[in-house]
């Protein structure tokens, strides 16, 4: 195993008020990569970032990925991160839906640092005199915390997002691009909060916080 | 070794002071002036802030004025501290540099081709790129 050194990476946020393009899959072959065939891939790029839903395919419902290799002329793209086997009987749902994240509409954010904490599920004692130290599982409340560090800058307008997501409480899409073709790190996240750092020396620094959607995911 | 860009803003600083500015960096002066002031520059590294590929130098400025022998060090002081003063109060208008603090003065005496009294103060800085 080969440490990848952090420069080059690249940390996006997309933009707030900026819909996801709605599209519609027509067919979805089994593969790894999973691609994807819709009515027109024209304005799709790599990179984009694409959440699916009723597909048909557990592999993928509900399930964030990044745009592969995409074919405008065959209007095809492929979902980095998916599997589907070959051997798999299910079929394309009668109402699938892409709702793709361009990377035009994405802000780069100048951090220090992005931090993802997840959640774990946790047990409960369900214990009887016949088995004192029964538990169940149960799932996690949350997905988790996602916490972003950096310095202001007015200028900046990945700060100037930032802001404008601690105080809208939208939820957003954020891709990490990772340096020498390491491939991405997607989650959706909700910001609650920005504060500051004021250092007696040293830059003004900024922390927001907020939960994540789902968990993040590497793909490649 | 400071980065040229702090260079070039210190220097600009220095020339709105009551003391004469010479630079002594590898140049030969022989100032006349009663009391005159040089500036050396000093650089701890630099580290980056961000996955921008931005980066903070951090290092000192020592500012050294120099004045008369055998009269004391009340006026080379008072002219020197008047200048601190200013030279701190000094802005980037790029915002790149910035003197984040200062230290007391210190005085010493020199002895090699001719005595000279002088006072130092060094400044820390914050360069970004």
């Amino acid at each position: 195993m080969t440490a990848v050194a952090t420069k080059g990476l690249a940390i996006y946020l997309h933009k707030g008020g900026v819909a996801a393009t709605e599209l519609v899959p027509t067919a979805i072959s089994k593969a790894k990569p999973a691609v994807v065939t819709v009515a027109s891939a024209a304005g799709l790029t790599k990179g984009d970032v694409v959440k699916l839903e009723t597909t048909g395919f557990k592999e993928l419902d509900g399930k964030t990925f990044v745009l592969g290799n995409v074919d405008t002329t065959a209007n095809t793209f492929e979902l980095l991160g998916s599997d589907i086997p070959v051997g798999s009987t299910e079929v394309i749902g009668a109402n699938p839906k892409a709702h793709v994240y361009k990377a035009a509409d994405q802000i780069k954010l100048c951090l220090s640092s992005i931090d993802f904490s997840t959640e774990a599920g946790g047990s409960v004692s369900v214990g009887t005199f016949c088995d004192p130290s029964a538990t169940i599982a149960t799932p996690a409340a949350t997905a988790g915390t996602v916490t972003l560090n950096g310095f202001i800058d007015k200028a900046d307008t990945g700060y100037a997002e930032l802001l404008k997501a601690a105080e809208d409480g939208v939820a957003r899409m954020i891709e990490i691009v990772l340096p020498q073709d390491q491939g991405y790190i997607v989650a959706p996240v909700t910001l609650s909060s920005l504060g500051w750092q004021t250092p007696l020396e040293g830059a003004i620094g900024f922390t927001a916080s907020g939960s994540l959607g789902s968990k993040p995911v590497h793909l490649f | 070794m400071s980065s040229r860009a702090v260079r070039q803003v210190v220097r600009g600083w220095m020339a709105g002071m009551a003391s004469p500015y010479y630079d002594t960096i590898n140049i030969e002066q022989a100032p006349t002036d009663n009391i005159w002031v040089t500036v050396e520059f000093n650089s701890f590294g630099m580290t980056k802030e961000s996955f921008c590929e931005q980066f903070v130098e951090e290092g000192d400025v020592t500012l050294t004025f120099f004045g008369p022998p055998g009269v004391g060090d009340d006026a080379l002081l008072a002219q020197a501290e008047a200048d601190v003063a200013l030279f701190y109060g000094k802005t980037d208008p790029n915002k790149k540099v910035v003197l984040v603090n200062r230290s007391a003065p210190e005085d010493f005496v020199l002895t090699e081709n001719g005595p000279r009294f002088g006072v130092t103060f060094r400044f820390g800085y914050e360069f970004r790129t």
